[in-house]
């Protein structure tokens, strides 16, 4: 069942030519220089500390790594991190 | 950001949560659709979060439910500040409303006083101003000016010689003068009837006294026309006031100049008006934004300032008042200037002239014309009251 609305999902955004991260339930990351990583669609914050912040999404996790980091805002699906950004990293479970 | 809109009327709380993993409360929170922003890790187990006052009591709720020590590290906002205060929204709410009863009670017309006429005429004065909508009760701003009234009040109420309103802080004194018959005062000593001008004479109208001079006669100023010594001879002569009137005809000359291009401006009867508050010299509307500034208007801009118990605040009330205005440009050809001028010397002659009085004959005597002006000399026959009383000496 979860395969065929996998596949399902995956015709209407070739027949309809939309963004993947509307449908896939993908993390979308938009960083502004080092100083800013904006990131939607997210599962829930893991770990938090001033250099490293763990952040659960659909089938795995992101990795944010850096220094002095804030949390600007978090919105139940949002997380605005401000800080100096080093890495992004995505670890697959 | 929006979560910083408006921040300081919501109210925001900064918190530390202390305990293993706080992070899982975070994870709460957001769950519970809570905004939290700011946050910064102090340690292993404490983190640092702040969020809206609002959302207190959902954060006490899920406390309960969780193994988390919530520590209050800082608040900021209004509703801190009013709690600091003492003062809850009900005491707001009644100090506002207290304020903008004593505000309009500072603005209102609290009494109409109407002094120095008659009872019925005090009535009659209340109903017309009344009808102006000066009476107890309304706010100030919306009467028009107390000039207009008084001059309209002289018009519409009968009987009135003279009219004064005056504004004393809420009260407005209205002071009249009622028009009384003057009796016409009869002199009581004998007079004779003497010419108070040159003419001649077309008509004697005698109720006493004896007639001296005669119909077609010509007269200088001051020559007797009726006398009041009555009696043949010496004996029978009596003084008596001689009363009468004496029409004779009588020549004025006026000069008048009459320009042959006029230019003036008539109002069209449209109107608008225009409301605003002005403080020093920065002015706000209130009502009439949009005026149509199409074609000529004159503009008349009325202040009243604003009273809060008995101080004026810096506060102007503003009524602008458009007219709209015809410019109108009259050229006149040189007979039409004539006759206007005609008409124009007529009226200042009647004007002048007693009330039974009549123009019998008008010429013109001479007529030129330069710089665009015609200028008139023009001679008038007119029939009039000539007679004038003069005392009669009886130390005599």
């Amino acid at each position: 069942m979860a395969k065929w609305q996998r596949r399902m999902k995956q015709w209407l955004i070739n027949q309809f030519d939309m963004p993947e991260d509307v449908m896939h339930e993908f993390p979308r990351i938009t960083t502004i220089g080092q100083i800013h990583a904006y990131i939607e669609n997210h599962r829930g914050l893991v770990t938090f500390s001033d250099h490293e912040i763990l952040l659960k999404m659909t089938g795995g996790y992101v990795k944010v790594t850096g220094e002095k980091f804030v949390l600007k805002m978090m919105l139940p699906e949002e997380i605005l991190v401000e800080g100096h950004i080093h890495s992004v990293q995505f670890i697959e479970k | 950001m929006r979560i910083k809109q408006g921040l300081f009327f919501q109210g925001s709380i900064t918190i530390l949560i202390k305990g293993k993993k706080p992070e899982r409360f975070l994870n709460e929170l957001m769950r519970e659709n809570i905004p939290i922003w700011d946050i910064k890790r102090h340690g292993e187990n404490v983190l640092e979060a702040t969020i809206y006052f609002k959302h207190l009591s959902a954060l006490r709720k899920l406390r309960r439910q969780h193994r988390f020590t919530i520590l209050f590290k800082h608040h900021y906002g209004l509703p801190f500040l009013l709690g600091a205060l003492r003062l809850n929204k009900p005491v707001i709410t009644g100090l506002l409303i207290g304020l903008i009863v004593i505000f309009l009670v500072s603005n209102m017309v609290w009494q109409v006083k109407i002094i120095g006429v008659t009872p019925e005429m005090e009535y009659k004065i209340k109903n017309q101003l009344e009808e102006y909508g000066l009476q107890e009760g309304v706010l100030k701003f919306s009467l028009g000016s107390l000039e207009y009234m008084e001059r309209s009040i002289l018009k519409d109420v009968d009987g009135l010689l003279w009219v004064g309103i005056q504004e004393k802080g809420t009260t407005y004194i209205v002071q009249g003068v009622e028009q009384k018959d003057a009796e016409p005062k009869e002199p009581e000593g004998p007079q004779h009837l003497i010419a108070a001008k040159k003419g001649t004479i077309l008509q004697l109208l005698v109720e006493s006294g004896q007639p001296v001079a005669e119909v077609h006669q010509y007269v200088e100023k001051g020559d007797l026309l009726v006398s009041g010594l009555i009696g043949e001879d010496e004996e029978s002569k009596k003084m008596v006031q001689a009363k009468g009137k004496v029409f004779a005809e009588t020549w004025y000359q006026s000069h008048i100049e009459v320009p042959l291009r006029a230019e003036y401006f008539t109002l069209t009867g449209n109107q608008d008006q225009k409301f605003g508050l002005e403080v020093g010299q920065v002015s706000f509307p209130i009502w009439g934004f949009f005026t149509d500034d199409q074609g000529d208007s004159f503009k008349q801009v009325e202040r009243k300032p604003v009273y809060f118990l008995k101080w004026k605040l810096p506060l102007t009330f503003v009524q602008t008042t458009y007219f709209e205005r015809d410019h109108v440009i009259q050229n006149r050809t040189e007979e039409e200037a004539v006759e206007t001028g005609i008409n124009q010397a007529r009226k200042q002659l009647l004007r002048q002239l007693g009330h039974d009085s009549e123009i019998l004959e008008e010429k013109i005597l001479r007529k030129t014309r330069e710089n665009g002006k015609v200028k008139l000399i023009l001679f008038f026959k007119v029939k009039e009251n000539i007679a004038k009383p003069q005392p009669i000496n009886q130390g005599e």
